[in-house]
């Protein structure tokens, strides 16, 4: 795989290696750090929802024979900082000539991820906004992967996923939504799951 | 009024906004780091994250915010608007309102307030 900006990535790298440091050493990110930009925060908040999520699933796949691919984490991970960037100005309609509003397309990302995590048993990997978000009214598509725990229906957790992020996009955005596909790429074994019989 | 004075007031102002979490650089990166490192050499505070440009036609304010989940992406712009145009409106001598951009950079759902590794 390629990664187009090199340069970006490495950062967006560093970003969670920093992160992650305090967080495995019990502590909180020094402030001045979130504060130098929003990606540092939008990162922190995303690792504390992985975090509290895939704790359990770790710990699952952890005693599980045989020992199982993870790659789903560090797909996650990577994820997670390459879209905490700002990316591209989502415009937001505003009362006066005078004055534009937009929304960052790192700050939208951030809002579907966290509206897809809060659908129990369910992370959000890979999200994409397919469409020129720039251009108000132009029809926009949310692509957006999922681990959904091992037992849950997945059409329901789709459901679930899609409405969650449908509510959020709308409350805060004026995306014009053509479709939100939601495809789920990991069935993980809960804390308290059963493993299935393979 | 120095463009300091200026600068702290509008930060504070849009700080003490219903719904805004936090208030970021809305300088451009390099224009911003080039402006730190002067203010570090001369020993002066580093500017405030607020952008303000005063040309002939009148003053121009950029502004990056982080929001909370509470309120909508657009209601908080506009009061951040109704904060700008009222605080710099009540200056009947000083310059006029050319252009106020505002942008959420942001939307906190609130995980970032808890014990990190709990």
């Amino acid at each position: 795989m390629t990664t187009p900006n090199t340069e970006a990535h490495d950062q967006s790298e560093d970003i969670i290696a920093d992160l992650s440091e305090y967080l495995d050493r019990g502590e909180r990110p020094p402030q001045e750090l979130l504060d130098r930009s929003p990606a540092h925060q939008l990162a922190l908040e995303s690792l504390l929802r992985f975090r509290a999520v895939a704790g359990g699933l770790l710990q699952a796949d952890a005693d599980a024979e045989p020992a199982r691919d993870d790659s789903w984490v560090s797909r996650i991970l990577t994820n997670i900082h390459i879209e905490a960037r700002a990316g591209r100005s989502i415009p937001l309609t505003s009362p006066s000539p005078n004055a534009e509003f937009s929304i960052t397309e790192g700050a939208v990302r951030g809002l579907i991820r966290a509206a897809g995590d809060s659908v129990p048993g369910a992370l959000i990997g890979r999200c994409r906004l397919d469409g020129d978000v720039t251009v108000p009214g132009a029809p926009i598509t949310v692509a957006v992967e999922a681990g959904v725990y091992w037992g849950e229906p997945i059409p329901a957790a789709a459901q679930r996923i899609r409405e969650d992020i449908a509510g959020a996009l709308r409350r805060h955005t004026e995306l014009t939504l053509a479709a939100i596909d939601v495809t789920v790429t990991d069935v993980t074994v809960a804390r308290d799951g059963q493993e299935p019989d393979q | 009024m120095t463009t300091t004075e200026l600068h702290e007031q509008l930060t504070g102002l849009v700080k003490s906004i219903d719904g805004v979490v936090q208030v970021y650089d809305a300088r451009p990166t390099a224009l911003a780091a080039a402006a730190d490192l002067v203010a570090t050499l001369i020993g002066q505070p580093s500017g405030e994250p607020i952008a303000v440009r005063n040309s002939g036609g009148g003053i121009s304010v950029a502004v990056s915010v982080a929001i909370s989940d509470a309120s909508p992406a657009a209601e908080v712009c506009e009061r951040i608007l109704e904060a700008i145009s009222g605080h710099l409106g009540s200056d009947a001598d000083g310059p006029a309102v050319d252009r106020v951009t505002i942008q959420v950079s942001r939307i906190s759902s609130g995980e970032d307030g808890g014990e990190p590794g709990a």
